[in-house]
C-alpha cells in the first residue's frame, strides 16, 4: 500500500466523522471513527460516481470527489471537532482505569488486537505469485467470488468514462450493488494495483465492522462481555462440522491422538462449515464478509444504524432518526441485503412503537429517507426478471420436515437457534423490551424456509446470515447471564460445572469456524493456493486494457471464473463464468451457447456478433476446449493478438 | 513550610504543562518519523548485506533456517522480520519493516529520559533521531543496526530507571533487553564495554567523593580517558590492550573503594551499589533466570535446534555458540579490517550528514565541563568510547555509524538544553541562528541520500554493497521474461547468476519466485546450452564469451562504491562534495560490473510480446 493509498483511506475516515457530527447522539471515540470510516467510505464512493460521470476516472477525479465529500462534511467536521477532542480525552481517562472498569475500552482493544492481525493475514494471503509466472489465489474467496469484484472493479479502473453495465454479460445494467468495489478502483490512482485494491478496501473495511459489531453489543446490552463474546461467536460461528474433523483425527492410522490431532490440524483435509451438501451457512467471515465484499458494509450499517434508532427511542431525537434514514437511504448501491434488514427492522421497530401516533411519527424521520433515497438505487438494482428467479419453496435445502429441518440447523449452527430462542425468551439474559426489539430478526429465519428469491437457492444464506449476527448477540447475553448466576451461586461445584458447560457451548458454537479460520490464516488449505490466471492470461489481460477501447466487447468460454478479459482488462464480455451470470438472474446458458457458436464460427456467428455487439474473439486453451475453431476465424477475422496459448481476433 | 507550600504545586503545574507539550510534540515526531520511514520503503535497490538479512527472514519463515552464525549475526531480527513476512508477505519493503518500526520506536525513547535531559533536550534528541540522515537511512535499511540502536538507547532507559528507583523487575527488563541485543548482534559487547566501563568510573568517582581525596568527576574521567587512550596505542593484540584497560578501569575503583572505606564509606552506599544490590538475591537469580531463558529459546530457534547451524564459526551447540561463538568470530575478524575504511572514518563520516547533532554534542561537551550531570558523563564518556571503539575496531561500516551517533545524540540534547538555558546569554542567539542553518543543510542532505541517491556511491552512506537501480530494473525484467517464456513455452526461463565477487547477491532474495535459477562461479563453470539468461560479472566476462555469442547483451554496474582518500580532499574538495557531492584529486567511483546475456531464441520472444502491445485502440 502507498502512502497515498493510506491518506486517500485516512481522508474518508476523516470525511466520515464529518458526518457524524449531525448525529445527535453522544458517541465514544471508538465509536465515531468506525462509524466515520464506513460512512466516509460510502460517501466518497458515491460523490465520486458523480464526478467521473462528468470528467472520467482519473487520479485528478478521485481527489476532486474526496475534496467535495470533504467539502460536504465540513460543517459537521467543524460541529464535531470539539467533541472528538473531548472523546480522545475521555478515552484515555477510561483507558487508564484498568480493563475491570465498565467504561474501559480494553475489551475492545484486545478484540481488535486479534482480529486485525488475523484479517491482515488473511487478506495478505488472497494473491501470491504461481510457480508458473501467473497469479494464484490464496482462499476459494478469491478464486471465485473475488475475481467478479476484480471485474467490477476493473470496469471502473480501467476505464475513462462510468460504466454502467455489468462486465460480466455485454449490455446488460449492472444489477449488482457494485459501490465497495467502485470504493476499490477509486484506490488504484492512487498506487494500488486492482489486486491490491481488493486487499486494501476489504482491509479497511474489515477493520472498521470489528468494533462496529462491539459497539452494537454494548448499546443493545449495555455490557463489554456480551459485546466481546457476542463479536467472537459470530466471526467464528460455524456449526456441528467440527466432529467431521473429529472423524478425521480418528482416521489418521498411527500415533497419540494429540501427535493426530495436531497432524490434522495443520493438514486440514476439507472445509468443516461448507460443503453445500450438509452445511449451506459457512463460517460468516469466510462464506460472507471475505468473498461477499459488499457485506462488509452492509453488515455494519445494519449494526450501527440499530444501535443508532436503538439509542434514538430513548432519546427521541428527530435527527438520530434522519441521520439513520439517510445512511440506511444510500445503502442499497452497497449493499442491498444490509439496505432490507436495516429497513425492515426499522419497519418492525416502528411498528412496535405504534408510529401512528402522534409520539411514535418520528420513525417517519427514519422511514422516508431510508426509502426514497433508496428508490432509484434498489430500482436499477432489481434484476430483469425478478419473476423468473423468484419461487416459493418451503424448507430451503431441506427435505421439509421438521426432523429435517432441525438437523439442518444443528448441523449449520449447532446449538444457535436454541440458545437464540431461550436468550428472547428468559428475561434474566434480555429484557423484555430487548427481546421485541430482535425477536423480528427471526423473520429472516422464517424467510429463508418459504421462499427462494434468487436463481441459487445458496443465496438464501444471505437473509439467514443476519438472523445468526443479531442472535450471536442475544445467544453471548444468555451465556453470560448464566456465567452471573452460577458464579453468585458461591458454591465451587456449581461454579466449575457451570462454567465448563458453559466453554463447552462457546466451543461447540466456534469449533468449525475456528477450524476454517485456522486453514485460512495458516494459509494451509486443501486446495490452495490455486492458479486463477496463467502467465499468458496475465499478457492477455494487459494487452486488452492497454490496446482495446474501453466499450469493446469480448468473447470468451464462460467455463471458468479465471477470466482474463474481464477480470484482469476491465472490459465487457458476451458471457463471463456461467456461475456469476447464472447467479445475476441472466440468460446464462442463452449466452454461453451464443459464445460457444461465435468461438465455433457457428451458421449463426455472424447474427450473435451483431447482437451482441462483439468487437474481439479470444481464443485460449478454455475456448478451444468449448469448440472454438482456430481455422474458421483464421479465414474470417483479423489476428490483431497471437501469443503464447492466446490469439485474438477481431471479426 | 509557607514557601514550599505555595510553590510545589506551581512547579507540578509547570512540569505536567511541560510533559504535555513534550508528549504532544513526541507523538508528532514519531507519526512524521513513521511516514519518513515508510515513503518509497521498497524502491532502492537491496544491498548485499540487506538480500542476506531478507533470505535468512525467508528461511525461517519457510522453517529452513539452521540456526544462529555469527556472520551474519543474531538471530532475533530474522525470527521479526519473518513475522513481518507472515502478515505482509515476502517484498523488500517488508524486509525493511523492522528497521522502520525500531526506527520509529526509537524516536519516543527520549521521553523517558526527560527528567534527565530536560523538555528542550528531550525534544531535541528525538528531532535528531526522527530526522538525522544516518538515522533515517539505516531505518529504511534491512539490516538489523536501527534495531539494535532502538534497543541500547532502551536499555540505556531501563538502566537510568534502575539507578533511580532499584527493582527486580527493572533488573529483569535490563537483562532481557541485553539479551535481546544480543541476539541481534555481537555489537553487545561492545554495548556491555561502554556502559560497563562508564558504571565503573560513575563508581569510582562517587567513591572517590566519599573519601578524603574529593577529586573532580571531571578529572577522573578525562585522566581515565587519557590512560584509556593510552592503553589502546601501545599496538598490541586488541584482547591485550582490552586487559590492560579493564585492569585500569578495576585498579581505579579498588583504590577509590580503599579510600572510600577509610572515610567509612562502602560499595553499598554508593548508588550503583545499592541498585546492584537491592533486588536481591532472589531479584537476581529470577532476573538471570528470565534472561537466561529467553536467551536459551532464541538461540535455539524456539528449542528446536539444539544443536547448532554447525558451521566453521559455530562449532558448538546452540547455547554454547550463542555464548561464545559471537565473540570468537568477533576476534578473529579484527585483522580483516572489512571494508578498508581507516581509523578516522567515523570522525569524516559523522560530520558529512549530521551537522545539528555535532554542533549540539559539542555545546553538550561545555555544557558538561561547566557542570557535571549523570546523564551528561554517561552521554559524554559513551561518545568518546564508542567512537574510540568502533574506530579501534577492525571493520568501519557505514551502518556502524548509529552506534557512535547514539550517545552523540543524547550528547546534543544536552547541548540543546543547556543552550535553552542560556538563552538570554550572547552566544545563544548565535548558537541558535548556527542551529537552524544546520538543520536545514541536514534536512536537505537527509533527502538527498535517502529519497534522491540512495544508490549513489558518492553517498557516504551508500558504500560497500548497495546494487544499482539497474539491477533491479534487471529483476522486473527477468520476471517478465519468465512470464513471457511460460506463456509461451510452458516452462519456466531458465537463468544463470555468477556467484564471483558475491554477485550472486542481492539475486537470491530478488529472484526467489523464479524456478529455474542456478548459481555458479562462471570464470570456471559451464553455461548449459538451454539457459536462456546468464548473468556474469566482467572478470568472468571472457570465460563465458563463447557460450553466450550472439546473444543479447546488457551491460550494467552491479554495486558500485567510493572510497575516499578522506585526508586529500582537503577544505575545498570536502565542500565541492557537500554541495555537489563531487569527487576530487584521483578518487573516482569503484565497482563490480555485470552483463546481462538473453538467449537468441528468448530475445525474439520478448521482442514478440512487446510487439503484440500494439495497439488495437481506435485512434481518435
Amino acid at each position: 500500500m502507498t502512502l497515498v493509498t493510506a491518506a486517500f483511506l485516512l481522508s474518508c475516515v476523516v470525511v466520515g466523522v464529518g458526518f457524524t457530527g449531525h448525529l445527535p447522539v453522544a458517541l465514544r471515540l471508538e465509536e465515531r471513527l468506525p462509524i466515520g470510516a464506513v460512512v466516509g467510505a460510502m460517501a466518497v464512493t458515491l460523490v465520486a460516481l458523480g464526478t467521473i460521470a462528468v470528467f472520467g476516472f482519473s487520479g485528478p477525479t478521485v481527489m476532486l470527489a474526496v475534496m467535495v465529500a470533504a467539502g460536504l462534511s465540513m460543517p459537521g467536521l467543524l460541529r464535531v471537532a470539539p467533541s472528538v477532542r473531548a472523546e480522545y480525552a475521555d478515552f484515555r481517562v477510561r483507558l487508564r482505569r484498568g480493563w475491570r472498569d465498565p467504561s474501559s475500552p480494553m475489551p475492545l482493544l484486545v478484540l481488535c488486537g486479534v482480529t486485525w492481525p488475523l484479517t491482515v493475514r488473511i487478506l495478505s494471503l488472497a494473491y501470491q505469485p504461481s510457480p508458473s509466472g501467473g497469479i494464484a489465489a490464496g482462499h476459494l474467496s478469491t478464486f471465485g467470488d473475488w475475481q467478479a469484484h476484480l471485474a467490477y472493479a476493473g470496469n471502473f479502473a480501467y476505464r475513462s468514462d462510468v460504466h454502467l453495465g455489468t462486465p460480466l454479460a455485454a449490455g446488460e445494467d449492472f444489477a449488482y450493488h457494485f459501490g465497495v468495489d467502485l470504493f476499490a478502483a477509486l484506490t488504484v490512482p492512487t498506487g494500488a494495483s486492482l489486486h491490491a485494491a481488493l486487499q486494501i478496501t476489504s482491509g479497511y473495511l474489515a477493520f472498521a465492522l470489528v468494533p462496529v459489531l462491539y459497539l452494537f453489543g454494548r448499546r443493545l446490552f449495555a455490557r463489554r462481555s456480551v459485546a466481546v463474546l457476542g463479536s467472537v461467536l459470530f466471526l467464528s460461528a460455524g456449526g456441528w462440522g467440527f466432529t467431521r474433523f473429529l472423524d478425521d483425527v480418528a482416521a489418521v492410522p498411527a500415533g497419540s491422538f494429540s501427535d493426530r490431532f495436531r497432524q490434522v490440524l495443520w493438514n486440514q483435509p476439507r472445509d468443516y462449515t461448507r460443503d453445500f451438501d450438509t452445511y449451506w451457512m459457512d463460517n460468516p467471515v469466510l462464506g460472507h464478509l471475505y468473498p461477499q465484499r459488499p457485506t462488509l458494509v452492509g453488515f455494519a450499517v445494519v449494526l450501527f444504524t440499530l444501535a443508532i434508532l436503538w439509542a434514538a427511542r430513548e432519546s427521541g431525537e428527530r435527527g438520530a432518526f434522519l441521520w439513520a434514514g439517510v445512511v440506511v437511504g444510500f445503502t442499497p448501491l452497497f449493499h442491498t441485503f444490509g439496505w432490507g434488514t436495516a429497513l425492515v427492522m426499522g419497519v418492525l421497530w416502528a411498528v412496535t412503537d405504534r408510529f401512528w401516533i402522534a409520539e411514535g411519527r418520528r420513525w417517519l424521520w427514519f422511514l422516508v429517507p431510508a426509502v426514497v433515497l433508496a428508490v432509484p438505487a434498489v430500482a436499477w438494482l432489481v434484476p430483469p426478471d425478478p419473476d423468473g428467479t423468484f419461487r416459493w419453496a418451503w424448507g430451503w435445502v431441506t427435505d421439509g420436515t421438521p426432523l429435517g429441518l432441525v438437523g439442518f440447523w444443528f448441523d449449520n449452527t449447532g446449538l444457535f437457534p436454541l440458545l437464540f430462542a431461550v436468550a428472547l425468551l428468559w428475561r434474566g439474559a434480555t429484557s423484555r423490551r430487548l427481546a421485541v426489539a430482535l425477536a423480528p430478526i427471526w423473520l429472516w429465519f422464517v424467510g429463508v424456509h418459504l421462499a427462494v428469491p434468487h436463481p441459487w437457492e445458496g443465496n438464501n444464506a444471505k437473509y439467514a446470515i443476519f438472523w445468526w449476527m443479531l442472535g450471536a448477540f442475544a445467544v453471548a447475553a444468555l451465556l453470560a447471564a448464566v456465567v452471573d448466576r452460577v458464579a453468585l451461586s458461591g458454591r465451587t461445584g456449581v461454579v466449575a460445572l457451570g462454567g465448563f458447560g458453559v466453554g463447552l457451548v462457546v466451543v461447540s458454537l466456534t469449533a468449525a469456524g475456528g477450524l476454517d479460520l485456522f486453514k485460512a490464516v495458516d494459509g494451509t488449505l486443501p486446495a490452495y493456493p490455486a492458479e486463477v490466471a496463467s502467465p499468458g492470461e496475465v499478457l492477455v489481460g494487459e494487452w486488452v486494457r492497454e490496446s482495446t477501447a474501453d466499450d469493446a466487447v469480448f468473447v470468451t468460454a464462460s467455463s471458468s471464473a479465471s477470466q482474463p478479459v474481464a477480470t484482469l482488462g476491465g472490459r465487457a464480455v458476451v458471457t463471463a463464468f456461467d456461475g456469476w451470470v447464472f447467479d445475476l438472474g441472466l440468460d446464462w446458458n442463452g449466452r454461453r451457447q451464443a459464445s460457444i457458436d461465435i468461438l465455433a464460427g457457428a451458421p449463426t456467428a455472424g447474427g450473435l456478433i451483431e447482437r451482441y455487439g462483439v468487437d474481439y474473439v479470444v481464443i485460449g486453451p478454455r475456448e478451444l476446449a468449448a469448440g472454438a475453431s482456430t481455422d474458421h476465424w483464421d479465414r474470417s477475422g483479423t489476428l490483431v493478438y497471437d501469443f503464447g496459448q492466446y490469439r485474438i481476433y477481431r471479426p | 513550610m509557607t514557601s514550599v507550600d505555595t510553590t510545589a504545586p506551581e512547579i507540578e503545574t509547570t512540569v505536567a504543562r511541560n510533559d504535555r507539550w513534550l508528549r504532544n510534540l513526541l507523538v508528532a515526531l514519531v507519526l512524521v518519523g513513521l511516514v519518513l520511514r515508510l515513503v518509497a520503503l521498497g524502491e532502492r535497490a537491496l544491498h548485499h548485506d540487506e538480500s542476506l538479512d531478507a533470505w535468512f527472514s525467508q528461511r525461517f519463515y519457510e522453517g529452513t533456517y539452521d540456526g544462529y552464525d555469527p556472520v551474519y549475526h543474531g538471530p532475533l531480527r530474522f525470527y521479526l522480520t519473518a513475522g513481518l513476512y507472515w502478515f505482509f508477505g515476502l517484498s523488500v519493503a517488508s524486509a525493511r519493516l523492522i528497521s522502520v518500526f525500531a526506527g520509529t520506536a526509537l524516536i519516543a525513547l527520549p521521553w523517558f529520559l526527560r527528567r534527565q535531559l530536560g523538555t528542550i533536550g528531550t525534544a531535541m534528541v528525538a528531532a535528531i533521531l526522527c530526522f538525522s540522515p544516518s538515522f533515517l537511512y539505516f531505518s529504511r535499511f534491512a539490516r538489523e543496526d536501527a534495531l539494535f540502536a532502538c534497543l541500547s538507547l532502551t536499555f540505556v532507559v531501563v538502566l537510568f530507571a534502575h539507578l533511580d528507583r532499584p527493582r527486580t523487575s527493572t533488573l529483569a527488563v535490563l537483562l532481557l533487553t541485553l539479551v535481546a541485543a544480543w541476539a541481534v548482534k555481537e555489537s553487545v559487547f561492545l554495548l556491555v564495554m561502554v556502559v560497563g566501563s562508564y558504571l565503573l568510573v560513575e563508581l569510582a568517582i562517587e567513591l572517590f567523593d566519599r573519601s578524603h581525596l574529593r577529586i573532580p568527576p571531571q578529572a577522573i574521567v578525562l585522566v581515565l580517558a587519557a590512560a584509556s587512550i593510552l592503553a589502546f596505542a601501545l599496538g598490541e593484540p586488541i584482547m591485550v590492550n582490552l586487559g590492560w584497560w579493564g585492569a585500569l578501569l578495576l585498579g581505579t575503583v579498588a583504590v577509590a573503594l580503599l579510600t572510600a572505606r577509610r572515610a567509612g564509606g562502602s560499595f553499598g552506599a554508593t548508588e550503583i551499589g545499592a541498585a546492584t544490590l537491592a533486588p536481591g538475591w532472589r531479584g537476581w537469580v529470577g532476573a538471570l533466570s528470565a534472561a537466561a531463558t529467553v536467551f536459551v529459546v532464541l538461540f535455539t530457534v524456539w528449542l528446536t535446534n539444539w544443536a547448532g547451524s554447525d558451521t566453521e564459526s559455530t562449532p558448538h551447540n546452540a547455547v554454547i555458540d550463542g555464548l561464545v561463538g559471537g565473540w570468537d568470530y568477533w576476534r578473529s575478524q579484527q585483522d580483516v579490517n572489512r571494508g578498508g575504511e581507516p581509523w578516522f572514518y567515523y570522525l569524516f563520516t559523522i560530520p558529512a550528514y549530521e551537522y545539528v547533532t555535532v554542533f549540539l554534542a559539542g555545546i553538550g561537551v561545555v555544557s558538561e565541563l561547566r557542570g557535571s550531570t549523570r546523564i551528561g558523563r554517561f552521554a559524554l564518556w559513551s561518545t568518546v568510547v564508542s567512537l574510540g571503539a568502533y574506530s579501534y575496531a577492525g571493520e568501519r561500516m557505514p551502518w556502524l555509524v548509529l552506534h557512535p551517533l547514539l550517545p552523540a545524540v543524547l550528547l546534543a540534547g544536552i547541548g540543546a538544553q543547556y543552550l535553552w538555558t542560556h538563552r538570554k546569554s550572547a552566544l545563544a542567539g548565535s548558537a541558535a541562528m548556527l542551529v537552524v542553518l544546520g538543520a536545514v543543510a541536514t534536512g536537505i542532505a537527509g533527502f538527498r541520500v535517502n529519497y534522491v541517491d540512495g544508490e549513489e556511491p558518492r553517498e557516504l552512506l551508500s558504500q560497500a554493497g548497495q546494487a544499482s537501480p539497474e539491477l533491479a530494473a534487471t529483476v522486473a525484467r527477468l520476471y517478465r521474461l519468465d512470464q513471457i517464456v511460460q506463456s509461451e513455452q510452458g516452462r519456466p526461463l531458465k537463468v544463470l547468476i555468477d556467484s564471483a565477487d558475491s554477485a550472486a547477491w542481492p539475486y537470491v532474495f530478488y529472484v526467489r519466485d523464479l524456478a529455474d535459477v542456478l548459481y555458479a562461479d562462471l570464470g570456471s563453470a559451464t553455461v548449459d546450452p538451454t539457459t536462456d539468461v546468464v548473468i556474469v560479472v566482467d572478470r568472468n566476462a571472457s570465460a563465458v564469451a563463447p557460450a553466450v555469442a550472439g546473444w543479447d547483451a546488457t551491460r550494467q554496474l552491479h554495486r558500485e562504491w567510493w572510497v575516499p582518500s578522506y585526508t586529500e580532499g582537503g577544505v575545498s574538495g570536502w565542500l565541492s562534495w557537500l554541495t555537489h557531492r563531487e569527487l576530487w584529486g584521483d578518487d573516482e567511483v569503484g565497482g563490480v560490473g555485470e552483463t546481462v546475456y538473453v538467449s537468441p531464441d528468448v530475445t525474439a520472444l520478448e521482442t514478440r510480446a512487446e510487439n503484440r502491445l500494439a495497439s488495437d485502440r481506435p485512434s481518435g
